[in-house]
């Protein structure tokens, strides 16, 4: 991730430290001080001048919404900002130069929106909101970005700590992460339709949520943002590239079916491919699955670069010549000679 | 030792790994998995409580007392050993994870809520680890001070158990109308007596009773404590205390823990302690404390550890061996220590007098008691609780091998004249203890493998046969099954030597001969 999206500058003349994060650093110098002395310990590159940036740009407004929401807890929750900030900063994941600028986008645009879910649980939410958008900005399939935004709309509706986290994992699953789809479609069923909403990205809605769940769970291809009026036979992802291009496929791959999902080898190293409307994501794994079924048993037929499927038919010409074929019960893969990506052939 | 880290850190689990087969499911909690550690969502609330405890362990030692010691081995495959010096000193290095005895044996007694002692000189963290445990079970580290009983030679009843209201005592007509002011540690899941051995005597009999029977008594008025995890500190355990310890209280102690010495290359810990001024009590997090219903909760799941036949069968063969003394009586029954003691008669004089067997091999020749009902019962709870930590559901030998030395530590008394000291290599069993009982134990499992036991137990299997019972057994076959007991006897009586682990087999069958004694003559009533 190379967008920058911090607004700290940890050089620059910096204004003090002010308001109730400065009246607890005061109050508790000693203690404060010897955290960071421990921490140094264990990062010994840990940043002064990094750690009193972070304290003034994130931390700061954030103790001060906790101050203005519950007094009483500003003390608790500044803690955990404290430790957590540290610790980030130790790991180079807080402060400039960072690898993750999305998690300081989520200090500075999704925290402040949670500050009453906060309170109650501040580790839980702070660490739980931190570890996801870290966890999404290592996967390239997902769009942390779409994750906060979603989470940020649905901030007002959420009315504790365990719907926030069921709402993280589904959205998460909705901005990327396919290899979480069977979990997040169970998670459905314990979030409301308006969380759903916002999770699945939808603007207007014809069906009630559970119709639209349950069409997800018997179509991955189904997107209910877009929904489709008008199904044809079509290529409706490509996963996979080149290693040198930031893909996992040192040559090209061929693809075998394992279940409901597949599985990519380069010859190499062998990888599970998850993939739907909302995704695809790779994992690495060991062997190969035994030879189950033909593309054919589920209705696929490719002829030079023809592919077809009940009524449907379509050309593809850069499917012409195919190197390997799997299928499952709604999607096909294909794989070429000439090409480090997998394309999933689906009707929707 | 790991190098220093972030007082709140806690290992992150699973902290004993096992090989599970590889799947290809996905967790979607798995979202919440990053470089925060310590993050307690859904997935994680639910914690088994062993992984818990092992969490706490790796706490302490990487943060709250020094203990960089591995006394505790185990060995997952071919480990690598060192011998140095003229005394063959031996290093093993232990190819699995192995534990400080003085800080896993702690917190596997605050697990099953039992009395453990701590011995070692002054400052070497008995106090420290006590406080510790305190704070495992959710108490303020204020709060574990001021609950912890300082044994002094002044103490008296009042100033350990509390105090009859001073107005009540003035104006009361009858007992029930004094009330009793009792002391808050009373109350505490965890308690903590420091200097246990100051305890002047007559008060040590009041602690005796809330320690044995878990209540405390004054005026007639009762207060029934809670289960409680017990924490004794001792300076020196033999003796060196203000008071003589009551024996009834020592035998009240299940488990024995002794602090290593502080080892000189962690000075740079100690060096970063001073400068950040941090006590490690204060900062304990928040995800290694127990709640009340988990420690029950882990209690009993502590009790439902299997203990396998084969291994409670080599506890048997072990624990066999000791109380035998063959000159102590002259009934079979009364051929035992405990005879000589209550006869006031020296045992190793009556052992002395026993000669024609081979005192190496005689293990019971070792030792001045036998064991106790009690020590039998905490070594089968803490051999379970060392099993759970491990997170087995079944206790395995090692685990056995391991905790014996800890809980036998006061409960078996060694003969320090017996030959088996002289032996060359011995005589540094005089003094450790620990190693001593463990190689007690090694050496009655390996009599106990020589007579191939496992395979060919005749009287297990003799047991076995009455424990089916005797419904439907007919008088022949009764006959059959007493003539069968005779004739090992009679075997027995021809070609062996009588050491103490026959000596409970031979008790057996003759209590398996007294039952079908009276079921044949009940069958020949009836008929």
């Amino acid at each position: 991730m190379n967008t920058t999206i911090s607004a700290l500058h940890p050089v620059e003349a910096a204004k003090p430290i002010s308001g109730a994060l400065a009246r607890l650093l005061e109050q508790n110098r000693t203690r404060y001080n010897a955290r960071v002395g421990q921490t140094k310990k264990h990062f010994p590159r840990l940043d002064d001048a990094k750690v009193a940036a972070v304290l003034r740009e994130l931390v700061q407004p954030l103790v001060e919404l906790v101050d203005q929401y519950a007094a009483d807890k500003t003390g608790s929750v500044t803690d955990v900002y404290f430790d957590l900030a540290l610790e980030l900063c130790g790991r180079g994941i807080l402060g400039d130069s960072t690898r993750y600028p999305f998690i300081e986008f989520a200090w500075q645009t999704l925290l402040p929106s949670l500050t009453p879910l906060i309170v109650t649980a501040p580790r839980t939410i702070i660490g739980s909101i931190t570890n996801a958008v870290y966890t999404l900005s290592c996967e390239p399939s997902a769009n942390p970005m779409y994750w906060l935004t979603r989470l940020r709309q649905a901030a007002p509706l959420l009315s504790d700590v365990s719907t926030l986290l069921k709402m993280g994992q589904v959205t998460a699953w909705q901005t990327g992460m396919a290899h979480y789809r069977q979990p997040a479609l169970t998670l459905c069923q314990s979030l409301s339709p308006a969380l759903l909403k916002i999770a699945f990205g939808m603007s207007t809605q014809q069906l009630t949520m559970e119709q639209i769940v349950a069409i997800m769970a018997a179509n991955p291809w189904y997107q209910p943002a877009v929904p489709d009026a008008y199904p044809q036979l079509r290529i409706v992802k490509c996963a996979g590239a080149f290693r040198g291009f930031g893909g996992v496929f040192m040559a090209p791959p061929t693809v075998y079916a394992s279940g409901d999902t597949f599985v990519a080898s380069d010859g190499t190293s062998t990888w599970l491919l998850h993939a739907d409307a909302f995704g695809a994501t790779f994992h690495r794994t060991q062997g190969m699955p035994r030879a189950e079924s033909t593309a054919s048993a589920f209705g696929f037929k490719v002829i030079t670069g023809k592919v077809s499927k009940n009524q449907f038919t379509v050309d593809f010409p850069e499917l012409e010549t195919v190197s390997s074929i799997a299928a499952n019960a709604t999607t096909l893969a294909v794989t070429t000679p000439w090409s480090h990506t997998i394309s999933l052939i689906s009707v929707c | 030792m790991p190098k220093p880290q972030e007082y709140q850190h806690v290992s992150a689990a699973p902290t004993l790994p096992k090989t599970t087969p590889t799947t290809t499911a996905f967790d979607v909690a798995d979202l919440y998995k990053g470089p925060v550690t310590n993050v307690e969502t859904a997935a994680t609330i639910g914690v088994p409580l062993d992984e818990k405890l092992r969490q706490a362990y790796f706490w302490i030692i990487n943060y709250g007392v020094i203990s960089p010691h591995y006394d505790i081995e185990y060995n997952d495959g071919a480990s690598q050993t060192f011998t140095f010096g003229d005394s063959k000193a031996q290093l093993r290095l232990p190819s699995g994870q192995s534990y400080s005895s003085f800080v896993l044996v702690p917190l596997l007694n605050f697990a099953v809520r039992k009395r453990c002692l701590l011995v070692g000189g002054p400052g070497r963290g008995k106090t420290a680890s006590a406080i510790l445990m305190g704070v495992l079970a959710g108490y303020s580290v204020k709060e574990v001070r001021r609950g912890m009983q300082h044994g002094q030679p002044q103490m008296t009843i009042s100033d350990l158990l509390g105090n009859p209201l001073p107005a009540d005592l003035v104006n009361a007509q009858k007992m029930q109308d004094i009330r009793i002011s009792w002391r808050q540690w009373l109350s505490m899941r965890v308690k903590v007596i420091d200097e246990y051995n100051r305890i002047p005597t007559r008060t040590q009999s009041a602690l005796l009773t809330v320690m044995g029977d878990n209540y405390a008594e004054i005026l007639d008025h009762i207060y029934e404590c809670p289960d409680a995890a017990w924490y004794l500190t001792a300076n020196d355990d033999a003796g060196g205390g203000t008071y003589q310890v009551i024996e009834a209280l020592r035998d009240r102690i299940d488990v024995v823990v002794k602090a290593l010495h502080f080892n000189t290359r962690f000075i740079s810990e100690l060096l970063q302690r001073i400068e950040t001024g941090v006590d490690p009590a204060d900062v304990v997090p928040e995800q290694i404390i127990f709640t009340t219903d988990e420690i029950e909760r882990m209690t009993k799941e502590v009790l439902t550890v299997k203990l396998p036949n084969g291994l409670r069968r080599r506890l048997e063969f072990f624990a066999s061996q000791f109380e035998f003394c063959e000159m102590a009586g002259e009934q079979i029954e009364y051929k035992t220590k405990d005879t000589s003691r209550l006869a006031a008669v020296d045992v190793h004089s009556l052992l002395a007098q026993d000669t024609g067997k081979d005192k190496q091999r005689d293990l019971g020749a070792q030792t001045k008691n036998g064991l106790s009902v009690r020590a039998m019962m905490t070594t089968m709870v803490f051999a379970k609780a060392l099993a759970y930590f491990r997170g087995n559901g079944e206790v395995e030998f090692e685990d056995l091998r391991q905790i014996v030395p800890f809980v036998l530590h006061e409960k078996l008394l060694p003969d320090l004249d017996a030959p088996f000291f002289d032996a060359p290599g011995n005589s540094v069993l005089r003094v450790d203890r620990i190693s001593w009982i463990r190689k007690l134990f090694d050496l009655s499992c390996a009599e106990y493998d020589r007579q191939n036991l496992d395979n060919d137990d005749q009287v297990g299997q003799i047991e076995d046969e009455f424990d089916n019972g005797l419904e439907g057994v007919n008088e022949q076959e009764v006959r059959q099954r007493m003539i069968k007991i005779e004739r090992l006897l009679t075997g027995w009586s021809k070609d062996r030597k009588l050491y103490g682990y026959m000596f409970d087999d031979l008790l057996k069958l003759k209590y398996l001969h007294q039952r079908y004694t009276n079921y044949l003559h009940w069958l020949t009533t009836k008929s």
